[in-house]
């Protein structure tokens, strides 16, 4: 699919989407009432968000050194730039789709593959405020079994995807 | 919290523009245009969140997910979480919420954890960076995961039969 097809069905959907909201406005229909609410909500929410995170992604990319990612987080740093990978994840904001580009500059700059990964992730995985916000709702036990399991699976898949890709030659596109 | 967040960038921004123009001027247009490409994807994400909450009632997955701990609804719980696309501000009061039902840790955690990992909606943002091969992988392994942490989940909580 040419990339002018693809963003023409998206718009298209997009544009769908919009007028059942209208009609569903009209028409009183609950789900098309409710489905409008959470949509200009979570708009809301993230058009606040995204231009700083896409900012402060850029102003990482541009200023922070080659070789202060390259020696924190790189092929031989050693086993604390897992710890480094937990703490990014952790720090993530707003969602999966930061993660990504996130992921992108970590990898012009020399961040070793296992350590991307580990971060994708921890991103989706134990961000701070969701995790503070688990432990309320589903208790501390949950939370920490959840967090620990999975955590040693995601550094366990992280280092074996990163180790064969790496030597692939795999690269994370723009 | 929101306005730390603009606070932060913009005393970055000023700080960078000070310091040198030219690299700021970069920043600015990187940043712009990262957001306008991922602006269709991200569209995309929020209307199929949207319309999974617009068409769904709590009474619905938890009729689903079911109560006791079995590798079947495990399964189910989280195909379901892999489909379904709630922050989690609103994915932990709902598991709390379905907990209380009487549907089991082990199902829950599958289901947030599959959740926040997997997603069909995140599925073309990561293919776009990613790859569709190492994606796809990903998601697999994320789907597995849910699976395995559940049931561990499910026995330290002691909801193995």
């Amino acid at each position: 699919m040419t990339k002018k097809i693809k963003q023409m069905s998206i718009y298209s959907f997009c544009i769908t989407f919009a007028i059942f909201i209208v009609i569903s406005h009209f028409a009183n229909y609950a789900p098309g009432l409710k489905a409008g609410k959470a949509f200009w909500d979570s708009v809301k929410e993230m058009a606040l968000i995204l231009p700083c995170a896409f900012a402060l992604i850029a102003l990482c990319e541009v200023w922070v050194k080659r070789e202060t990612i390259e020696y924190h987080l790189g092929h031989d740093a050693g086993i604390k730039k897992y710890f480094w990978a937990i703490l990014m994840g952790g720090m993530t904001i707003g969602g999966m789709y930061l993660a990504f580009p996130v992921a992108y500059t970590l990898f012009k700059k020399g961040a070793s593959l296992k350590v991307i990964f580990s971060f994708l992730g921890f991103a989706g995985f134990c961000r701070i405020p969701m995790t503070i916000f688990e432990i309320t709702c589903l208790g501390w036990k949950f939370t920490l079994i959840r967090i620990v399991t999975g955590g040693t699976f995601i550094i366990a898949y992280s280092c074996i995807m990163g180790g064969i890709l790496h030597k692939q030659g795999y690269q994370i596109k723009e | 919290m929101t306005w730390l967040l603009w606070l932060i960038t913009i005393i970055a921004l000023i700080a960078s523009q000070l310091k040198d123009p030219k690299k700021t001027k970069k920043i600015l247009y990187l940043s712009g245009k990262r957001l306008i490409s991922i602006l269709p994807l991200f569209l995309f994400a929020m209307i199929g969140y949207a319309l999974i909450i617009g068409f769904t009632e709590t009474s619905t997955i938890q009729k689903i997910m079911g109560h006791t701990f079995t590798m079947g609804h495990t399964l189910m719980a989280t195909l379901i979480g892999s489909i379904a696309l709630l922050p989690g501000f609103i994915a932990f009061p709902l598991c709390a919420l379905l907990q209380k039902q009487g549907v089991a840790y082990g199902i829950l955690a599958a289901f947030s954890i599959s959740l926040m990992n997997v997603g069909i909606a995140t599925f073309p943002i990561e293919v776009k960076y990613l790859g569709f091969k190492v994606s796809l992988i990903r998601n697999i392994l994320g789907l597995l995961m849910a699976s395995v942490c559940g049931l561990i989940m499910a026995f330290f909580m002691g909801e193995l039969l």
